[in-house]
């Protein structure tokens, strides 16, 4: 299982089926979150998913099987739901406090 | 202000009762279909999305849209919204707002910004979900999140009356009105254990908080006896409400107790 450091955390990938709804709206989101860490936030589709594009992936537990196929090596951070999930949470945490992240 | 384009007038349908989240997606994906956005077939991909993964967004809101693949069928970037009379399940959770997406490009990314702010506002979530206006909702969705974003509409010059108007509708000092919809997740619905742990965690509160179905009268969330007396099964939507500081912090406890397993 890939880990990263919280604090070599620089480019969060948030992706989605189609790249053009929830992981847009979760990448506003988290975006607000993270910038102030000194973190990018972007989103895709998860089938069009580069290894090196993300440091750490977010995606829908549903999902996580397909972005872990399209960028082996990469932490991937399933979540359950687009508002409040506690991922979102443990991530601002581990790159605020430098934890180690795996998935 | 961002394109109009993106979310028309025609795209836009208030207070519509539908029966199932199905029946949602098929209306609000014939908006897209009727405006030229995409064609037909774009509708049985939005289906397709929703069996990969729910478009349940939260906070009363789904997002439906199609998949990776249909984005062929896309002529233009268009949201449609449509506001139901009454809640829906969707996927175990309350729905009142169905944001149909259609997209090939980044130019509905402005209008998903306001939106993941709409959903971080109680207030204008409550407008979002009840106006009977279409402007309103085109102002909600379209504006300029800076203007609503002022804490004093009067520091920014710049502000345009509709912004200011809006702000004249939320009075600070007043009283919070707190409401969720949830629906009941246990199995047995809101009977025996599930209303007894609804009653205590009611009880832990620092307000006074009341659940009622939709229309209802709402009942002492803390009176399991209460509770008992709103017949709620698993999957029906109940209010959860209260007033005050601390209402929300309440009425989301008692909520998520509600629609625990």
């Amino acid at each position: 299982m890939p880990t990263i450091d919280g604090d070599a955390v620089r480019r969060v990938l948030v992706a989605c089926e189609a790249g053009m709804g929830s992981s847009v709206l979760l990448t506003s989101q988290l975006s607000a979150r993270l910038a102030p860490l000194g973190v990018e936030v972007t989103h895709a589709a998860v089938n069009r998913l580069e290894a090196g594009e993300g440091d750490v992936v977010l995606c829908h537990a549903a999902l996580a099987g397909r972005a872990r196929q399209a960028a082996p090596g990469v932490v991937v951070l399933p979540f359950q739901l687009f508002m409040g999930d506690p991922a979102f949470d443990r991530l601002e945490a581990a790159i605020r406090d430098g934890d180690t992240l795996g998935g | 202000m961002d394109d109009p384009d993106v979310l028309p007038v025609g795209g836009i349908r208030l207070g519509v009762q539908v029966p199932s989240r199905d029946a949602a997606i098929d209306l609000v994906g014939g908006l897209l279909v009727d405006a030229g956005a995409v064609v037909p077939g774009y509708v049985a991909a939005m289906h397709e999305r929703e069996a990969i993964v729910s478009s349940i967004v939260g906070q009363g809101v789904a997002m439906p849209h199609g998949t990776d693949a249909s984005r062929t069928l896309v002529r233009r970037v268009m949201v449609a919204v449509v506001q139901l009379a009454a809640a829906i399940d969707w996927d175990g959770h309350p729905v009142r707002v169905v944001i149909g997406l259609a997209s090939d490009s980044e130019a509905h990314l402005p209008l998903m910004a306001r939106l993941a702010e709409v959903l971080q506002d109680p207030s204008r979530l409550a407008r979002l979900s009840s106006t009977e206006e279409v402007e309103e909702v085109r102002q909600l969705l379209l504006g300029s999140p800076d203007h609503d974003n002022a804490a004093d509409p009067a520091a920014d010059p710049d502000a345009d009356p509709d912004a200011e108007a809006e702000a004249g509708r939320e009075p600070t000092g007043e009283p919070v009105d707190v409401m969720i919809e949830v629906c009941v997740g246990a199995d047995v619905g809101l009977h025996a254990r599930p209303a007894a742990r609804v009653a205590a965690v009611a009880a832990a509160q620092g307000v006074a908080v009341t659940v009622g179905r939709p229309g209802g009268t709402p009942v002492d969330a803390t009176s399991m006896l209460s509770l008992l007396t709103l017949g709620a099964d698993r999957g029906d939507v109940v209010e959860v409400r209260a007033t005050g500081p601390g209402a929300r912090t309440a009425v989301e406890a008692v909520a998520a107790a509600i629609a625990a397993p």
